[in-house]
């Protein structure tokens, strides 16, 4: 155990500890934004995984009917066949090279990221007596940030080192609020297309569509501010990242969540007395095109432009289709 | 660009789509399907969700587990009054033990058994020569810290002021100085305002006991002196001047006394005032001529204060009569003076001997026990001549021969470290660890000669 300390101390701790510190010296002893460049530092150092997982993801999606069809092939039928089915799962995820969990894959290595900052971060600008005398051990010897202890832990008019709940308003309830919403859409753009999916599947991603960013932004209250910091700056990173990679526009999404997709408007309207406003909603929405996805064709066009294979596969579907 | 009906028949595709997903679901459970004869993908869904909240219990299980934001129960140092040496114990009270036979006094604390704690107590408390101990403690949840200012009768026990303790919303980490007529306190910053980050608190002495409730002290505080840091470190009081730091890297001197003219204007207290290169987390050594004060900016100064006095504006150093010393690391104890020779240990456990005229070094020993030295060392007579005895926060107490600067052992502490400094009375060194226990050394062997668990109510311990 005392081995997993030193290492846990030497590989993670005290790195962390001297580059958010000498990153708050270089920018006028300013914690908050030494966070920030550290979470942008931290997420380009992610961005080879990130975009390997996006990768599989889309894999996986396209994986998806045949998924369904071997689900419906096996459907109540005896434990032999079970395995079988299992068998031929995993031979499909091996030929296609993805893997099944791969979605969790930044989060699984973000979260030893997310332990060590909380720890960093706490003590970095330690509240307690110990705190501070434990520090004297965590600065390597040419750190010039040294000197600058007791860094300062305000960033705008936010204790970095308290707890959320203790902020003052609004940034106690706006930093929860804006964690959870920001990984909602980080995960949103990352979700696949649900009608191809099994319903399970589809069950599955949403509800960690909502459960994830409703429990982090739940316990964000309970977490110290620079660590929701970090969160929200990661997240917005992700979200950017994702917009390059992946090729979905979150404003678009955004729009979906909170005004439904324009089948759905249309539909509502459709249902209310003043049908002819329905009919140029929809005349107007349909002059866009949209794939299975979802997806309009600006937004593939628009990666066809970036030269993003990735992310027009709806619009090779369809061409298939065609 | 496709017609309404094309449109209208993806929606329905959409719909009949969505009625399949609700209406399977209900299907699977309606026919009673157990974990066993799930589909594949359900069990896999179940994993996959299973596996995302088991990540997330153990991000919640560490982020309760770790307690960087509580404090440890403080470090209290020891101070004698009569016949027994009083500190403050791990649970938050004072306590006091024999200074002649080392045993623990059960029956006597402050607060006394069954009434609430103190809290986390740092500082040694101050004895009047009427036999009173004042002294500080805090406790706090997340950032949001209450202190309370204590005056307790050393011989009853009972509080000398008889509206109790002096409550304020801040955190009260160093010792508290003793004036004239004026308690002085350090805090850091009150009620969660960011401005001032800390005040020196000036509090009536005047005891109550024996006082009819008219002549009682109605408002302990006399008056609020704003500073540019929190006071995490000690106050001396030389000459009714209270000398102190700040995190904040400045050094003050500060009049105690209660002339009219401050009472307008309680910044006109400052006699003068320093700027350090570093936070001030130690207790300043005072002597009547100089003031000596180590800073995490790694130096150790010796300040002169006759011309600080003449001069409180100004930041440089007197080079006839001052001097800087860089140790090379973060000084947090206070240094202890000797026959013209001025000790100082630094945190990662470098000893240096400077000429308290000059700061040339005339030794430097490292410290073979642990590192994190905060507490002042004591000078203590060994079996070897006049021995310094650094106490570690990490463990053990490191003996050093002031002549020669050699090392003459060590006094060992079970792995428990020492923050606070020993004291030594009669042929008994005391020393109070980061655990609790009172440790008790006969200085010419450097052996245990008795250990008390004060925290676990006076066991003997080993």
């Amino acid at each position: 155990m005392e081995f997993i300390g030193i290492l846990w101390d030497e590989m993670l701790m005290r790195p962390m500890i001297n580059s958010l510190a000498l990153l708050a010296h270089l920018l006028f002893n300013n914690f908050g934004l030494s966070i920030i460049v550290f979470t942008v530092f931290i997420r380009i150092v992610l961005i080879p995984l990130t975009v390997r997982q996006t990768r599989s993801m889309k894999k996986m999606q396209e994986l998806q009917p045949r998924m369904k069809a071997l689900q419906d092939k096996y459907k109540d039928k005896g434990p032999a066949e079970k395995r079988q089915l299992s068998s031929e799962t995993m031979k499909l995820y091996k030929e296609a090279g993805v893997n099944p969990v791969g979605c969790l894959g930044p989060m699984i290595i973000q979260m030893p990221i997310w332990f060590g900052l909380y720890r960093a971060i706490l003590r970095t600008m330690p509240p307690t007596p110990e705190g501070l005398a434990n520090l004297s051990h965590a600065f390597y010897a040419w750190n010039p940030a040294i000197l600058s202890v007791p860094i300062n832990s305000k960033f705008l008019g936010v204790d970095l080192a308290d707890f959320v709940q203790g902020a003052p308003l609004p940034w106690n309830y706006a930093l929860p609020v804006l964690v959870g919403a920001t990984m909602w859409l980080q995960q949103k753009m990352t979700t696949g297309n649900q009608q191809a999916m099994s319903p399970q599947q589809a069950q599955t991603n949403q509800i960690m569509l909502w459960m994830m960013p409703i429990m982090f932004g739940f316990f964000t209250f309970q977490f110290p501010a620079g660590l929701a910091l970090y969160i929200l700056f990661s997240n917005i990173v992700g979200i950017v990242i994702q917009y390059y990679v992946g090729g979905k526009q979150p404003i678009v999404l955004l729009g979906r969540a909170f005004l439904g997709s324009a089948e759905e408007r249309a539909k509502a309207l459709a249902d209310k007395p003043s049908a002819p406003a329905a009919q140029a909603l929809v005349d107007d929405d349909s002059t866009e095109e949209k794939d299975e996805d979802g997806q309009s064709t600006d937004v593939h066009r628009k990666n066809r432009r970036r030269g993003n294979r990735g992310g027009s596969g709806g619009s090779r579907r369809r061409s298939r289709r065609r | 660009m496709p017609n309404r009906s094309g449109y209208q028949d993806r929606i329905d595709t959409k719909i009949h789509a969505s009625t399949l997903k609700t209406e399977y679901i209900p299907a699977t459970r309606h026919a009673g399907t157990d974990a066993k004869t799930m589909p594949r993908s359900s069990h896999r869904s179940t994993r996959t969700v299973k596996l995302a909240l088991t990540l997330f219990a153990v991000l919640i299980a560490l982020t309760a587990c770790v307690n960087d934001l509580n404090p440890g129960g403080g470090w209290s140092g020891i101070v004698e009054s009569g016949d027994y040496l009083y500190f403050g114990s791990k649970d938050g009270r004072l306590v006091r033990v024999s200074s002649t036979t080392g045993t623990f006094d059960q029956s006597w604390s402050y607060p006394s058994a069954g009434a609430d704690d103190l809290g986390e107590m740092y500082g040694t408390p101050a004895v009047s020569p009427d036999g009173v101990l004042y002294g500080s403690a805090f406790r706090c949840k997340g950032n949001s810290c209450t202190g309370e200012i204590y005056a307790a009768d050393a011989i009853s026990g009972q509080s000398a002021w008889a509206s109790g303790t002096f409550k304020i919303e801040t955190r009260l980490v160093g010792s508290v100085g003793l004036g004239e007529s004026t308690l002085a306190v350090g805090t850091a910053a009150v009620n969660g305002n960011d401005e001032p980050p800390g005040y020196l608190l000036g509090l009536d002495l005047t005891p109550d006991a024996g006082m009819g409730i008219s002549e009682q002290v109605s408002n302990r505080e006399k008056w609020r002196l704003p500073l540019n840091g929190p006071v995490w470190g000690g106050i001396r009081v030389s000459n009714n001047i209270a000398y102190f730091g700040t995190l904040q890297h400045m050094l003050y001197a500060v009049d105690l006394s209660d002339k009219p003219e401050y009472a307008n204007n309680p910044e006109s207290r400052i006699i003068w005032q320093f700027h350090t290169g570093g936070a001030i987390a130690g207790t300043p050594h005072v002597t009547e001529t100089n003031v000596y004060i180590g800073t995490f900016g790694n130096n150790v100064y010796s300040l002169d204060i006759a011309y600080r006095t003449q001069n409180p504006n100004t930041n440089t150093l007197n080079p006839s009569t001052e001097w800087s010393f860089d140790t090379g690391a973060w000084v947090w104890a206070e240094p202890v003076l000797d026959n013209g020779v001025l000790y100082v240990a630094n945190m990662p456990g470098s000893v240096f001997a400077l000429d308290a005229n000059t700061g040339q070094m005339r030794w430097a020993k490292s410290a073979t026990a642990g590192k994190e030295i905060v507490a002042q060392p004591l000078i203590f007579e060994s079996n070897r001549g006049p021995a310094l005895a650094v106490a570690s926060g990490e463990k053990d107490i490191t003996v050093i021969v002031i002549a020669t600067g050699q090392i003459a052992g060590e006094f060992v502490t079970g792995g428990n470290g020492i923050k606070s400094s020993p004291v030594s009375y009669g042929d008994i060194i005391f020393a109070h660890t980061d655990t609790g226990q009172l440790r008790q050394y006969k200085p010419n062997t450097l052996a245990l000669h008795n250990c008390i668990d004060v925290k676990g109510g006076g066991k003997t311990c080993k």
